[in-house]
């Protein structure tokens, strides 16, 4: 027998404990599910013996859990402002880093550019005529076949990095270190000191049980 | 366990009494093993999840709010895990990937697929039990579940219908139709013959 949403949820209400008039379909619902629960039951049941060894597994799992959360307390520090002024003031210049880098590279391109339009102008002037013979017959100049332009502009721009990389990294290598060189200079926090003193705490932790053990 | 001996252990608990934690495994450990046992069809996954749902009751067990319905909070999480693990198993059926529990190697997640039993047979000895198991299996893992955990976890039809988020009269048609697919299966009865 099959009941509506409606006759079910009357039925679940009557089995949770709600004092409800079933119909007799409904009461009819209710005896078959406890019948049927009723039989589940010393089926379902798993015997005891089978679940030792789980749970003797779970208890060593639960000491584990209960020494961790113990650790946790003394791991955990409270941070002071002045600590979170400093690993924001790192962050700030890290980020700065690639900006500086950006920098550099854009001067280099702006005199790369320039440098280029020189060598095209030094290019188109060269291939001008250059006189005319006596026989007042114009001809051009024979001379050594000139370096393609692209070969010449390779060869600048090779020269122009060569020229700008290691400036460029040897200014930001000196910024950093300048940088590590005031920070180390600080000196050290209470945040350090906390952190020294927890260090040693875990250590006597960690001492305290292998001795227990 | 008394509710008031209960909330006494579930304080000392919370104060991180590993003996009070012990007492609540001592209670709540074979039910949870049984569900987990059921609920799987593997001892191997049985057992791995009771250690994890006590670890979880470690973790958790300071953000529980007493108001006498601690099994029913447990075995929600319980229920949680379980159907995490199933999902899982669904989502990466590699054998391997799971507990093999089969001598043939099958993982667990294509004895799930499969939808076939039995698991264990050599561990669940009794016939009555490996048939029940078999039956279960072939039930949706919802309907399974929903029968498991009123079972185990002793829910009413509320908790149940809460935990499953579906109506409450879809619970109990759920349950009802579950117990009597269950015992069209299982032929004369749930004793063994």
């Amino acid at each position: 027998m099959n009941l509506t949403e409606q006759q079910y949820e009357r039925v679940a209400r009557h089995l949770d404990g709600q004092n409800l008039a079933l119909s007799a379909d409904e009461q009819a619902v209710r005896d078959e599910i406890a019948r049927d629960e009723g039989m589940l039951a010393p089926a379902i049941a798993v015997p005891a013996e089978e679940s030792l060894t789980g749970i003797r597994h779970a208890m060593v799992l639960v000491e584990i859990g209960i020494q961790e959360n113990a650790l946790g307390g003394i791991l955990d520090v409270d941070v002071p402002t002045e600590a979170m002024d400093r690993a924001w003031r790192r962050t700030r210049s890290a980020l700065a880093r690639p900006q500086r880098r950006l920098l550099g590279v854009a001067a280099a391109a702006a005199s790369i550019a320039a440098a280029a339009a020189a060598l095209l102008v030094m290019t188109m002037i060269a291939e001008q005529p250059m006189h005319s013979t006596p026989a007042g017959k114009v001809a051009t100049a024979h001379k050594a076949a000139p370096p393609s332009r692209a070969a010449l502009t390779e060869a600048y721009l090779a020269s122009v990095w060569a020229a700008q990389d290691p400036v460029i990294n040897f200014l930001a290598a000196e910024i950093d270190q300048l940088e590590a060189d005031v920070i180390a200079s600080t000196p050290p926090a209470p945040v350090d000191i906390g952190l020294d003193q927890a260090e040693r705490a875990v250590e006597e932790f960690w001492l305290d049980d292998a001795v227990l053990e | 366990m008394q509710p008031e001996r209960l909330r006494a252990v579930i304080v000392s608990a919370q104060a991180g009494d590993s003996s009070a934690y012990r007492e609540l495994l001592d209670t709540y450990g074979r039910r949870l093993y049984g569900y987990f046992l059921r609920a799987t069809g593997s001892h191997h996954d049985a057992e791995d999840l009771l250690g994890e749902v006590m670890l979880r009751l470690v973790a958790r067990l300071d953000k529980y709010d007493d108001r006498g319905r601690f099994e029913p909070w447990l075995f929600r999480i319980a229920a949680n895990m379980v159907r995490d693990r199933i999902r899982r198993a669904r989502a990466n059926p590699v054998p391997g990937s799971l507990s093999i529990d089969s001598e043939a190697g099958a993982s667990r997640a294509d004895q799930l697929l499969a939808n076939t039993g039995p698991v264990d047979d050599g561990l669940l000895a009794e016939e009555a039990s490996g048939r029940l198991q078999r039956a279960l299996m072939k039930l949706d893992d919802t309907t399974r579940n929903m029968i498991l955990v009123r079972h185990f976890g002793q829910m009413n039809y509320k908790e149940i219908a809460d935990l499953f988020q579906c109506p409450l009269g879809t619970a109990l048609a759920r349950v009802h139709r579950g117990l009597k697919a269950l015992r069209r299966m299982m032929g004369s009865g749930y004793e063994s013959d």
